[in-house]
């Protein structure tokens, strides 16, 4: 019965150790500091889809190779409680387009660690040389050299390869701030922002479509590609 | 003389200054049309090639020598003799000094094996850092870390400042700048 009982403490105390908190970030002040937003029935929603400079600008990870992220804020009304789950958020890249599906951090990881493996490093080294020399006697020939100025240039060049950030290391790294920076799931009764990241290479479309259901409300918001 | 100055001088603002090849842009417009259900198992980020400046060296030789070496004759052969003088200098963003100037690579294999740099913009040098809670030691020392791959708590403190926090992922072979805004501590109002 102990060794049961202790059986079941340790495996509830791994389970909470090796969880992922997932935080989120902190919700901007109102939904309209969003690119676009909707108000349904007990709460407000709001997304802005982020730029290239933004994407390096706030993550570590390379998102930039593959993916669109999207910030999302959820705003229930006074002493409403909302129910929140990313895997209800689809992207379309035109209004008609196939609904993508939202990414988890877990497969981003692996397959950004992939890619970075297969990265080739290239460094460059130039080099210079100035020389002076004064008259000298080669006795193996009998002949004498004049002196004078001798220069040189020259290029090194280095290959390796695995790029930065391909190690298994660095895809926990890298999955934990994805999970950590990455939209929530659950009840809230406050503000609640997060990431979400869908796998779709950047394209020329203008503005982007994300279909929301939540609480069995669907909205749909457009936001403009940057 | 002035062309080889010229052509080093060219070399290397090319190397240091030019931007590196994005390889998204080509990528984009071939797999637009395809994109719209590709899921989140199919995506295949391709490869890329990154050209980086490893540093350059310069050096100058002068040799005064009647049986002159260098001439073909190994070092120690009875006609040589030994009045000439040798100096190099060199650079590199990988390289600080236990190596010889014209091996910059070494250091730079070495030093990126295993982990990240954080740079820190200093606003005061007298600011202290503290990682993951604990003192690391004062910013004027520490514009530059190599840190182990992980999630840090990073935290600078200003004397009358409210201290800057901020969690930051340090990846391999990657570098973290961190340019931290300070706001002024609040009044206490007696």
């Amino acid at each position: 019965m102990k060794a049961s009982l202790a059986a079941i403490i340790l495996t509830l105390l791994t389970t909470f150790a090796c969880a992922v908190d997932q935080k989120g970030i902190a919700a901007r002040p109102k939904p309209t500091d969003h690119q676009d937003q909707a108000a349904v029935a007990d709460f407000q929603i709001g997304a802005s889809c982020l730029s290239r400079v933004d994407v390096q600008r706030e993550f570590a990870s390379d998102l930039n190779r593959g993916y669109v992220v999207i910030e999302v804020a959820l705003y229930p009304e006074n002493g409403k409680s909302v129910e929140l789950d990313p895997g209800q958020i689809f992207l379309r890249l035109t209004e008609d387009g196939k609904p993508i599906r939202a990414a988890e951090a877990r497969t981003i990881a692996r397959s950004l660690q992939k890619a970075n493996a297969g990265d080739r490093d290239v460094a460059v080294y130039p080099s210079i040389g100035i020389g002076y020399g004064t008259e000298r006697y080669d006795p193996n020939t009998g002949r004498t050299h004049p002196g004078g100025w001798t220069t040189d240039v020259g290029v090194g060049v280095g290959v390796g390869n695995g790029g930065a950030a391909s190690t298994d290391e660095d895809r926990k790294v890298m999955e934990l701030e994805l999970t950590e920076k990455g939209l929530p799931k659950g009840k809230f009764s406050t503000p609640v922002s997060g990431y979400v990241y869908f796998p779709a290479p950047r394209s020329s479309a203008s503005s982007l479509v994300l279909d929301v259901t939540i609480a069995g409300q669907q909205t749909r918001l457009t936001l403009p590609r940057r | 003389m002035r062309r080889c100055v010229a052509s080093f001088i060219l070399l290397w603002l090319a190397f240091s200054c030019a931007p590196l090849p994005a390889q998204d842009s080509g990528r984009d417009k071939d797999s637009q049309a395809t994109i719209v259900d590709r899921q989140p198992a199919t995506v295949k980020p391709e490869s890329h090639t990154r050209l980086r400046f490893g540093g350059f060296s310069a050096g100058g030789h002068y040799s005064a020598s009647r049986y002159g070496y260098p001439f073909g004759y190994p070092f120690g052969y009875p006609y040589y003799y030994p009045f000439s003088y040798a100096a190099s200098v060199g650079w590199s963003p990988y390289w600080w000094g236990y190596y010889p100037s014209m091996y910059p690579a070494a250091y730079w294999m070495d030093s990126s094996a295993n982990s990240g740099k954080v740079k820190i913009e200093t606003v005061r040098e007298d600011s202290e850092l503290l990682i993951d809670g604990a003192y690391a030691g004062v910013l004027k020392d520490l514009k530059t870390l190599s840190l182990a791959p992980g999630a840090y708590n990073l935290e600078i403190r200003v004397p009358d400042m409210e201290p800057y926090q901020k969690r930051i992922y340090v990846l391999t072979g990657k570098t973290v700048n961190i340019a931290p805004q300070f706001k002024p501590l609040p009044e206490v109002v007696p």
